[in-house]
């Protein structure tokens, strides 16, 4: 029977092909803005790595002599000197610190390409286990490689592509500022939406292209002050880069992972420790007060995902119902015009159940047709998105299995929601009183 | 088969209340050719609705094959007007993006029939009303008489144990109308009962029964004084 109404769809839908078209348009540009929307705000607040986001945690200290923003809310970074401390425990199964700079890269053996300016993210050797960043060829750089300050790098697949011709590249070497570095590795592709382990400001920017020893920044002595969190409560002894090392100055992204509530608790227990000695030691003047800030939390807590998008979700949902509201009227006028039709269908058997069902898969065809053409109206929208904000992470414009099967479901549901009261309408009518309209 | 007792149907609009039909008695047995005429306005029209259950009696006692209709929930009603009942209206509706085929399918749709059955009824009742060549037309393609042919199919083909036509040949020229009540006539000859509201006396007395409505009223007369 469902076949038969149908096929009862499509011949009422051919019959007035601009009304038909006037609702699936409706709901399409209604879908469209929503699902436009409602993409890029999903794929900013999802979980960025579901499988241990909640054994992630940033550390932070209150190391400040004054009140940072109030009283419970510290900075994203810490000093050098407590990383130094930081590394030291075993109780982490895995434990990054995260620093940024700027340098000059391009190739040796390739004269015909430009060198490029490029952003370095630069870590300690858990940074890929903690992570779980996938490799295309070679790994990270092992522990003594980052003890001793190795000049070697772990190329992002674009990179590699752009300077090895996407070929297998460990063991090449590339400039990196006026020093050759040895590639070491290459990622596969890796794109973290949010990138949860960056300062907020970076979040939705792309991926890092080019990683290198955290210890290779310290012994170079490399620092770009644009890409970090300075909080130089305490100015340093001099401008040496020495003196930056030894100071108050919070710069330092400083991640662990936990296992489990046990491990977390020992390890609360060993930074406080670490802050009774510093505080003992003339440091940590206020107070006490160090945080281990689940991941989640931290995401929430920087407004990764900002009210902006949120209201522009409902906004664009406030639009939707404006189109389906529209496209109600529409339908009640088509079912209107369809009275004849009814009456005959019930004086020849059909009971209200049967209109109900009739036009019912008459509406889910329109809302079906509605949803793909506001599948691709979204695409648009997120291509149109993508395009005027190059500068964000492409993922964010991007729509997922889950977010494609959601906006053809939302146009069939939200059409037979809005299409309720028409199609109860058009049911109840009083056969005898319709007959002579056909 | 069909017995109405004391029934009656009002309309009631705002505090207006309008007696379309006052209480009257009414018993057809199977296979009866029962004419109902009367003026325009008489009733004949709201009369033919509640035997075919498309509308409500107001009181009295309506007993299709011995069920109180007034029981009878929309599922069931819906059901008997499947089963029981064949409509033939005076402007044919047809549907006219469907096939002659399909048109006379609808009904058996409903009767949720395999297809084969299905196929089998349609061909049958289109050959019976000598249409089954052009199952694939579309009503547009037929002539007035033709369509209603159609109809006539369309309400046989489910083998009802009555068909209400409500004026049938009131669209249709002398020849055409002529050949309708053939049909009818063919129709009520093999069993199924037959209720036909018409205007026109000549037609009325082909009938077996006249049953006649004025103001409301329904009388019955035998043929030849009614016509007269």
């Amino acid at each position: 029977m469902y076949f038969y109404y149908f096929k009862l769809a499509l011949l009422s839908l051919r019959k007035t092909p601009l009304l038909t078209l006037l609702m699936v348009a409706m709901i399409a540009i209604g879908i469209g803005a929503t699902m436009t929307t409602y993409t890029i705000s999903y794929m900013m607040s999802k979980d960025p790595i579901p499988n241990k986001s909640a054994n992630l945690y940033q550390v932070q200290l209150d190391s400040l002599n004054y009140e940072f923003a109030d009283n419970d809310i510290l900075p994203n970074t810490i000093a050098y000197q407590d990383v130094q401390a930081l590394l030291k425990s075993d109780i982490p199964k895995n434990h990054v610190a995260l620093g940024a700079i700027q340098t000059e890269i391009g190739p040796i053996d390739n004269p015909s390409i430009e060198r490029q300016t490029l952003e370095v993210r630069t870590a300690t050797s858990d940074f890929f286990a903690m992570f779980e960043v996938p490799f295309l060829h070679g790994g990270g750089w092992s522990e003594q490689d980052g003890k001793d300050a190795a000049q070697v790098a772990v190329l992002s697949k674009e990179t590699n592509g752009w300077l090895f011709n996407g070929e297998n590249s460990v063991g090449r070497t590339f400039y990196f500022g006026k020093d050759t570095y040895r590639v070491i590795g290459v990622l596969d592709d890796w794109n973290p939406l949010p990138k949860y382990y960056e300062l907020s400001y970076a979040a939705f920017k792309k991926p890092n292209g080019v990683f290198i020893p955290f210890n290779t920044q310290i012994k170079n002595e490399f620092l770009t002050l644009k890409l970090i969190s300075n909080y130089c409560w305490k100015e340093p002894d001099d401008q040496s880069f020495a003196a930056l090392l030894t100071s108050e100055c919070m710069w330092i992204i400083f991640w662990v992972e936990l296992s489990n509530a046990q491990d977390r608790d020992q390890y609360q227990a060993f930074i406080d420790n670490h802050a009774k000695e510093q505080q003992a030691l003339g440091r940590f003047p206020r107070r006490i007060f160090n945080k281990l800030l689940p991941l989640k939390e931290y995401l929430t807590d920087e407004e990764i995902v900002s009210d902006d998008s949120k209201m522009a979700v409902w906004l664009a949902a406030l639009f939707l119902l404006v189109c389906l509201l529209n496209c109600m009227s529409l339908m009640i006028a088509k079912f209107d015009a369809k009275a004849g039709e009814i009456g005959l269908r019930r004086a020849v058997g059909a009971s209200q159940n049967d209109i109900i069902k009739q036009f019912a898969i008459e509406l889910s065809v329109i809302g079906l047709a509605g949803g793909l053409l506001g599948l691709l109206f979204a695409k648009l929208g997120l291509m149109a998105a993508a395009n005027t904000y190059h500068y964000l992470h492409s993922g964010l414009m991007q729509m997922n299995s889950q977010l494609l099967m959601s906006t053809v479901m939302l146009a069939v549901v939200s059409s037979l929601l809005f299409g309720l009261y028409p199609i109860t309408k058009a049911s109840r009518m009083q056969p005898s009183s319709q007959l002579k309209s056909l | 088969m069909l017995k109405m007792k004391s029934l009656s149907k009002a309309f009631l609009t705002d505090a207006i209340k309008t007696q379309a039909l006052h209480p009257f008695d009414l018993t057809i047995e199977q296979g009866e050719f029962v004419s109902v005429i009367g003026p325009s306005g008489s009733g004949k029209t709201t009369f033919l609705n509640i035997a075919g259950l498309l509308e409500e009696h107001s009181d009295g006692l309506y007993e299709l094959d011995g069920k109180d209709v007034a029981q009878f929930t929309d599922k069931k009603k819906s059901a008997y007007r499947n089963e029981k009942i064949g409509f033939v209206f005076q402007s044919f509706n047809l549907i006219p993006e469907l096939n002659l085929y399909d048109n006379v399918d609808m009904p058996l749709r409903y009767r949720k029939f395999n297809s084969e059955e299905r196929h089998k009824r349609i061909m049958q009742a289109l050959e019976q009303v000598g249409l089954a060549g052009r199952k694939d037309h579309y009503p547009t393609q037929l002539s007035g008489g033709q369509q209603q042919r159609i109809a006539i199919a369309r309400a046989i083909a489910g083998t009802p144990s009555v068909i209400l036509a409500d004026e049938p040949t009131g669209n249709l020229d002398s020849k055409m109308a002529e050949g309708i009540m053939s049909l009818l006539k063919d129709i009520n000859a093999a069993g199924t009962s037959i209720i036909m509201v018409t205007h026109d006396n000549e037609q009325a007395a082909q009938a077996k029964r006249i049953v006649q409505i004025k103001d409301g009223h329904l009388s019955e007369y035998t043929q030849q004084k009614a016509i007269a």
